[in-house]
């Protein structure tokens, strides 16, 4: 069990330090606060609404993850397989669910890094009037599990191709049937080829509905476990497909 | 070792444990969370758990929702989830006495059909012809109907208050609500039209809402001659003005012999308009009389004082520019906690009260009843003359020079205590009868007289009378997208004070839950204080311009017949100087206008650079120092 947690936490460490090893990490982090600071304070209009709360700027996050952290996630496997290196790694002592939940757990991270450094528009309504501050805590709680949620279905995606824009295209495809999952264009393509119990499941995946409920200031055990289940199967997902390409 | 399906079957597998484990926790999980917001906004109260206890007869709830139309609507699925979770936690808590149905009424059918039996009728909410079916019908098993005829989003705040006040309709027979009668000067039920070819006045809202609540009655003062019904539970006195002295009398023996009563009186009512055919509209008295009862009951209405507060002033439009009026008073929880009495039931679930030309009361020297504030000014509330409002038929165009009346200091007595004006109060305790002389001329009533209360008496007196019309229900706020208003506590407070009166707590304690307005009040103080400033500074150059065109005026006196006025170059020169003065000023006064809302507009722009720009920028700086160090340590 401990060398199971060495060898992810080695990956880990080696994943993060790769983030900020490269350019990438800060064009990143700074193109994800521009945007976020623009949704929020000129579409979303959190001066001019006059209310210390942080709904402009949470109601926002899901599109803005919905492009940004494919973008992340694309070069997770993807790019070690383009560049061989999968090889390298999984030649080490590291089994494939160690190294997929090491990457996944920096980039996480990684992501958390961005969200915190956000924590700057909660200081401001703070500031200018007194807003709910266990909303808000809980409204942060809901967008990381959200995007880890988008991670691991781009870092599952990555897993299946060596191109990255493939990828890229893949995780934002997907993720975008996430979010609308519960609007009748997903629900009809399900009604065809699902039985009738799993298309009201079909009705239940909408990121929205659980990322929602989080956000207007309730934690409840099914958005939790719905964003950490869909993590894990994502995540195990992409175990059993490096698992099964490591020969090709 | 591996054959080629096991990958796939694991996946599969894994799928289905996924779906598995979300349907598992979408039914066992219902009930497992944790209410972050402040005020528990999404957690069952004890009002609502009290009322489940006192259900007799079963209940059957029936919660009508069109799923298909909401499909595309996300924020209406949002709050359906909400509605039918509340519903559902109900139901759990109500042990067995409630049954919760989830109908979907579909077009056609005969659910459809069951939602318009119950008068559910449904909203057209698309150009396709879709019906949105979303209310509540629910009934016991004695036939006894009640309904949410439609819910709406906007309505989350009431949203357990109004399914706990549907549970409470239904569990108390008709004969258990209360009884109100209603005494008062102002047509409340409407009025016939005056005069020929003038349109009837509608009846004000709040009978409306009373009428919902309590079985009320309206007695005519003019014919009040004996003793009010006993079996009244609370009296609702309005505006009393020239009561008689039997209907005062009537009045003092009732509260002697038990009755509550709840008083709205004013030293200014703004909505006691004068008859539209009488010749002083100026002298119109808009003061209610009911001092000699008030001081038996150990309170009294400050005399032709009334009440503002530069801290809580709202505002309101003047000619073309928007000015705070301290006299318009919106009591803002957010603002200042101490404006609403905590410990009491009444005044401690509300949040948002709008009072106009209130007046002060208080306890009354050598008073023997006990007074508690209930709703009161902030520290920089003050009181000025009622003489100062008879200026104008209508006291908002008085707005800027009544404005200049106040302060923004705190006012302190002599300890440098903080003094607040105190709004409305409860008054109990034993009291005497207002008329030692015994029963005046023309008294028909037979019973015995009292002269002292038997037990305790039990009051609420509320300074501001106007604050029960509709236009003052909603609060308002400036903001860059104009004025913003939103529906205030004020109906509330007049059902809170007869039904805690009543002694039914429960409901009012869930009363208003939510309703808080969160304002920038660092904003609000920005914008208060440039409209300070635009105004004192506009109020002197206007002075200065009328200076200048009284000088203009007298240079150019003495025209001749023809319209010529005569002068000399010197006189000239002095006349088109000030001509050009008078320009310029004009120009001034446009530009503070225009500089009004600079400062607020400064602190966006600086807000938004700090976050569109700074905050990235000193995250790419970090970034690029990081990497710079690096290269040099590893080179």
């Amino acid at each position: 069990m401990s060398v199971a947690l060495h060898n992810t936490r080695c990956v880990f460490k080696r994943e993060l330090q790769g983030y900020f090893a490269t350019p990438v990490a800060y064009v990143f982090l700074v193109i994800y606060l521009i945007l976020s600071g623009v949704f929020t304070w000129y579409l979303g209009g959190l001066y001019e609404q006059d209310q210390a709360d942080l709904t402009p700027f949470f109601s926002f996050q899901p599109w803005l993850f919905l492009a940004l952290i494919p973008a992340l996630a694309m070069r997770l496997w993807a790019e070690e397989r383009h560049s061989g290196t999968i090889e390298l790694l999984l030649t080490l002592p590291i089994s494939p669910g160690q190294a997929v939940l090491g990457k996944f757990l920096a980039a996480w991270l990684f992501v958390g890094v961005a969200l915190a450094l956000t924590v700057g528009e909660w200081i401001t309504v703070a500031w200018l009037g007194g807003p709910d501050h266990g909303v808000i805590a809980t409204s942060y709680l809901g967008t990381l599990l959200l995007a880890g949620a988008f991670l691991a279905i781009g870092a599952c995606l990555s897993a299946l191709t060596r191109n990255q824009v493939v990828a890229f295209v893949l995780s934002i495809s997907i993720g975008f049937l996430f979010i609308l999952s519960g609007y009748p264009a997903v629900l009809e393509f399900a009604e065809a080829v699902l039985p009738n119990f799993l298309v009201e499941a079909v009705q239940q995946m909408s990121f929205l509905t659980h990322f929602n409920g989080l956000v207007r200031g309730v934690i409840d055990a099914r958005d939790v476990v719905f964003f950490l289940s869909l993590i894990g199967v994502f995540l195990f997902a992409n175990t059993v497909i490096v698992d099964s390409k490591k020969a090709d | 070792m591996k054959n080629q399906r096991s990958p796939w079957l694991a996946l599969a597998v894994a799928g289905f444990l996924f779906l598995g484990i979300n349907l598992f926790a979408g039914t066992a999980l219902r009930f497992w969370r944790v209410d972050m917001t402040e005020q528990s906004l999404f957690t069952l109260s004890d009002g609502t758990r009290n009322i489940l206890k006192r259900i007799d007869e079963p209940i059957t709830i029936r919660l009508f929702f069109s799923t298909a139309t909401a499909e595309d609507i996300p924020a209406l699925q949002t709050y359906a989830r909400r509605v039918r979770e509340l519903l559902e936690e109900v139901e759990a808590a109500a042990d067995g006495k409630i049954a919760l149905k989830v109908i979907d009424p579909e077009p056609y059918s005969e659910e459809e059909e069951l939602a318009n039996s119950y008068g559910i009728s449904g909203q057209l909410v698309s150009a396709a012809g879709d019906m949105l079916f979303f209310g509540i019908a629910a009934n016991n098993s004695v036939d006894k109907v009640a309904t949410i005829p439609s819910l709406d989003a906007r309505g989350t705040a009431y949203l357990e208050y109004d399914i706990a006040k549907l549970i409470h309709d239904l569990a108390q027979s008709d004969d258990d609500r209360g009884r109100v009668a209603i005494i008062s000067s102002l047509p409340l039920d409407g009025q016939q039209a005056m005069m020929p070819g003038m349109p009837p006045q509608d009846a004000w809202a709040i009978t409306q809402v009373l009428g919902d609540s309590f079985e009320t009655e309206t007695l005519n003062p003019a014919s009040i001659t004996g003793p009010i019904d006993p079996a009244v539970d609370v009296l609702l006195i309005v505006h009393p003005k020239g009561l008689s002295d039997t209907a005062r009398f009537a009045i003092d023996q009732f509260a002697l012999g038990g009755g509550k009563v709840l008083a709205m009186v004013d030293p200014y009512c703004y909505f006691d308009m004068p008859p539209p055919g009488q010749q002083n509209q100026f002298g119109h008295n808009r003061t209610s009389q009911l001092d000699d009862l008030l001081g038996a009951w150990g309170v009294e209405l400050v005399p032709s004082q009334v009440a503002g507060d530069s801290t809580l002033a709202r505002p309101v439009r003047s000619g073309n520019s928007v000015i705070d009026f301290p006299l318009w008073m919106e009591l803002n929880a957010s603002v200042d906690e101490g404006l609403f009495n905590g410990t009491d039931t009444v005044s401690s679930t509300l949040s948002l009260i709008n009072v106009f030309c209130a007046g002060e009361v208080r306890k009354s020297e050598g008073g023997s009843t006990e007074v508690t504030t209930l709703l009161s000014s902030s520290p920089t509330g003050q009181t000025i003359d009622a003489v100062n409002l008879q200026f104008a038929p209508d006291v908002v165009q008085l707005a800027p020079t009544l404005g200049a009346q106040f302060t923004t200091t705190a006012q302190v007595d002599e300890d440098g205590n903080e003094q607040r004006v105190g709004l409305a109060v409860r008054v109990s305790g034993p009291i005497t009868s207002a008329f030692p002389d015994g029963a005046p001329e023309g008294w028909l009533g037979q019973d015995a007289i009292l002269t002292e209360s038997d037990g305790s008496f039990n009051a609420i007196v509320v300074a501001d009378v106007d604050c029960m019309h509709e236009a003052l229900w909603r609060s308002a706020q400036m903001t860059q997208l104009g004025m913003l208003e939103r529906r205030n506590n004020n109906p509330v407070l007049v059902v809170n004070a007869i039904e805690n009166l009543l002694g039914s707590n429960d409901l009012l304690s869930l009363r208003g839950r939510g309703l808080f307005s969160r304002p920038f009040e660092k904003k609000d103080a920005l914008e208060k204080a440039a409209r300070e400033r635009f105004l004192a500074k506009d109020q002197e150059l206007q002075a200065k311009e009328q200076e200048l065109s009284a000088e203009i005026r007298s240079l150019q006196e003495g025209a001749d017949e023809q319209g010529v006025v005569r002068m000399t170059m010197q006189q000239f020169e002095e006349l088109s100087a000030k001509q050009e003065e008078q320009i310029e000023i004009r120009k001034q006064r446009g530009r503070v206008k225009h500089d009004l809302s600079k400062d607020i507009e400064a602190l966006g722009a600086r807000l938004k650079f700090i976050h569109i720009g700074l905050v990235p920028l000193l995250v790419a700086l970090g970034g690029l120092s990081f990497r710079l160090r690096r290269r040099r340590k590893s080179a």
